[in-house]
């Protein structure tokens, strides 16, 4: 859970157009040479250059161990993340990520792998079903998409083998909606069940597997967007008790500085909800963004979350 | 998912008598273990597993200091070593069973799971046992089907005093509201607060005239793996809004539990309560002690849903609020200790 240093350097090598507003990007070591490997459903945290911080899912074959693909849908009500990748990154620019991550492991031990995609949600999928192929594991999927337009992969899935996919084109249904419990009857239940998508096709996914070995139904949720780092100032923080003082860059909080710096304290949340990590503030305005604290006691500039505040002063002196 | 070199408590010493069929059977911390008592008195614990077939010595014969499997009739002597094998002459070297080292302290018996070397008794918890000369402590016991961190979790934050045990030892809305001081120890966490102003819980408000308010004073000290040590203070409620109370002392109480995982799924909880001599009026301790037995199951019940439910969902992303900073810190602790004995965090609670 600690924070981890391990960023990667990449260089886009490739930009695809895949679908109508769906890209997929190819990233390499500038090196060249053998990359950090990853399983199916793993996805790469971004460091976007412009202080935001976005997670996407890789696409590619596991197996690949130069590469990681990634798709990134454009969003409507975008906030800077897909924008950015649309409009700025191009063959040649340079990207920070974080060594792969997994939280949504495919068990290829599993007697069948079923798949629910809904749009861009196909991404950790697709990694999945190549991994799938790779072992000639059984699989389905359940493709949503507004259109055929919009369909990542189509072509890929199209070749690859038709009659384990099956689509539902928004357009093409006269509206009626994706029916997840007629389409997962008859699903085994000593299948896996992976889905991706949109917050409401993730719902009915849920609702028509509750009664399933819940070991055996998996979902990967969009993960809520970063806050807007965009603005964040470098500051120090100094340690009253161990006399110590570091340096907080923008993208980085306090706790994971000290973590850092093996000086770490207890957290639960990491998201300004729990006052695990509430410390005492000694010196120096308090910038405030958590969920926990009053208005009265954020004036108070007393304590603070270090997991998520930071500070409007040049210096911050805590009670650590 | 436990914490190897620590000190698990393996019950009440009363337990361990020098019967003749009393060989005392345990799970700690994911092992079987057998405890019984040599005619000096030691108590010794030895795995609960024959090294021949796995048959449970506890199913055994006390010999003296050594046990006897009563399936083959192998011997082990206190130390784990095979003495005697029927019917062969020469015994193999790995013919032996593990031997745990053992502590009686505040008549809990504690038995460390780790590295032998490490076993140093400092660690062991501060308590306040029955044979205390100046508290009048009183016993009980309890199973409970739950992992051992939402017992941690339970007892780091006593918010849900005011829910769970509403009808006992609860049920003020300001225990969510009072605002606990959580100091973290090398092994654990140190909690103190004071509620003030409130009402007897239901379990003693008979005791007094209606309209008495108290104010409580809470001083705890947690230490892995899940002992809680609680110095627990009634006085009637004072003028204080800060520091100590000035009202009058009613009962001055210790309540010393320890909770010992057997497995992923259950603990054993060995707990007490009793008030110091000095306030201690005859029934007074016996009535604390029969109101934890009924507020401990109040906590069960809830504990035993809520491991159901993670077990059926262990990787759902469950939200945080203010009130886990006390289970956050005390989770904390134990965290790093396995991380520092290298095995993996378990994602349970």
């Amino acid at each position: 859970m600690a924070a981890t240093n391990d960023r990667l350097s990449l260089k886009v090598t490739d930009v695809r157009c895949e679908a109508r507003d769906v890209m997929v990007l190819e990233l390499r070591s500038p090196e060249g040479g053998v990359l950090p490997a990853f399983t199916a459903g793993a996805h790469l945290e971004i460091y976007l250059g412009n202080g935001l911080i976005r997670h996407y899912s890789l696409c590619n074959n596991p197996a690949e161990r130069d590469r990681y693909c990634i798709g990134v849908g454009l969003a409507r009500d975008s906030r800077g993340g897909s924008s950015f990748v649309h409009q700025t990154l191009r063959v040649g620019s340079k990207l920070d990520v974080s060594a792969p991550r997994n939280n949504f492991p495919l068990e290829l031990a599993a007697e069948e792998c079923v798949f629910v995609a809904g749009g861009i949600g196909i991404t950790p999928i697709m990694a999945m079903i190549r991994a799938c192929e790779a072992v000639h594991k059984p699989w389905r999927l359940f493709y949503c998409a507004r259109n055929r337009q919009r369909t990542a992969f189509y072509e890929d899935l199209r070749t690859m083998a038709p009659e384990r996919v099956q689509f539902h084109f928004d357009d093409e249904q006269d509206g009626r909606l994706f029916d997840a419990v007629a389409s997962l009857k008859d699903v085994p239940d000593t299948a896996h069940v992976y889905t991706c998508g949109p917050g409401p096709l993730m719902k009915a996914v849920e609702a028509a597997t509750a009664s399933r070995p819940q070991d055996r139904v998996h979902f990967e949720w969009f993960t809520a967007a970063a806050v807007d780092a965009s603005a964040d100032q470098p500051f120090t923080v100094v340690l009253k008790n161990s006399g110590t003082s570091y340096e907080v860059p923008a993208g980085r909080s306090i706790l994971e500085v000290l973590e850092d710096n093996d000086a770490g304290v207890p957290y639960s949340c990491r998201e300004g909800l729990c006052a695990t990590c509430r410390t005492t503030v000694l010196a120096g305005e308090v910038d405030h963004r958590d969920s926990v604290l009053t208005a009265a006691e954020k004036a108070s500039n007393r304590e603070m979350m270090i997991c998520v505040s930071r500070a409007k002063s040049k210096v911050l002196e805590l009670e650590l | 998912m436990f914490v190897r070199n620590a000190w698990y408590c393996a019950g009440w010493n009363y337990e361990v008598t020098q019967g003749r069929d009393n060989l005392v059977a345990r799970e700690i911390a994911g092992e079987r273990v057998v405890l019984y008592r040599k005619p000096s008195g030691e108590i010794v614990a030895l795995e609960d597993r024959c090294p021949h077939r796995q048959a449970a010595l506890s199913r055994g014969r006390k010999e003296g200091d050594s046990l006897r499997c009563m399936y083959h009739g192998m011997k082990f002597a206190a130390d784990g070593a095979c003495t005697e094998i029927p019917g062969q002459s020469v015994i193999p070297e790995r013919a032996c069973v593990r031997a745990f080292p053992v502590v009686e302290k505040d008549d809990w018996i504690w038995v460390w799971m780790g590295d032998a070397a490490k076993a140093d008794p400092k660690l062991i918890c501060f308590a306040v046992g029955p044979s205390h000369p100046d508290w009048v402590i009183r016993t009980s016991k309890m199973r409970v089907n739950c992992n051992y961190r939402l017992e941690i979790a339970n007892l780091a934050d006593l918010s849900h005093l005011a829910w769970v045990h509403e009808n006992t030892v609860g049920g003020s809305r300001k225990y969510p509201e009072a605002k606990p001081q959580h100091t973290l120890t090398p092994r654990g966490m140190n909690s103190f607060f004071w509620v003030r102003q409130v009402p007897p819980t239901a379990a003693v408000a008979h005791l007094f005239a209606e309209g008495t308010l108290f104010d409580l004073r809470f001083e705890i000290q947690m230490t892995v793996p899940c002992n809680w040590i609680m110095h627990f203070t009634i006085y009637t409620a004072g003028t204080a809004t800060e520091g100590d109370s000035n009202g009058q002392l009613v009962a001055d109480t210790y309540t010393c539990q320890a909770v010992t995982p057997r497995d992923a799924d259950s603990v054993d909880y060995y707990y007490s309560w009793g008030a110091s001599r000095a306030t201690e009026f005859p029934g007074l301790s016996d009535m604390l002690r029969d109101t934890l037995n009924i507020a401990f199951r109040e906590d069960a019940d809830v504990l035993e849903a809520q491991h159901i439910r993670v077990k059926e969902r262990p990787h759902l992303k469950t939200i945080d609020i203010a009130l886990d900073a006390g289970p956050g810190k005390m989770l904390w602790v134990l965290d790093k200790l396995l991380k520092e004995e290298g095995e993996p965090r378990t994602v349970a609670a």
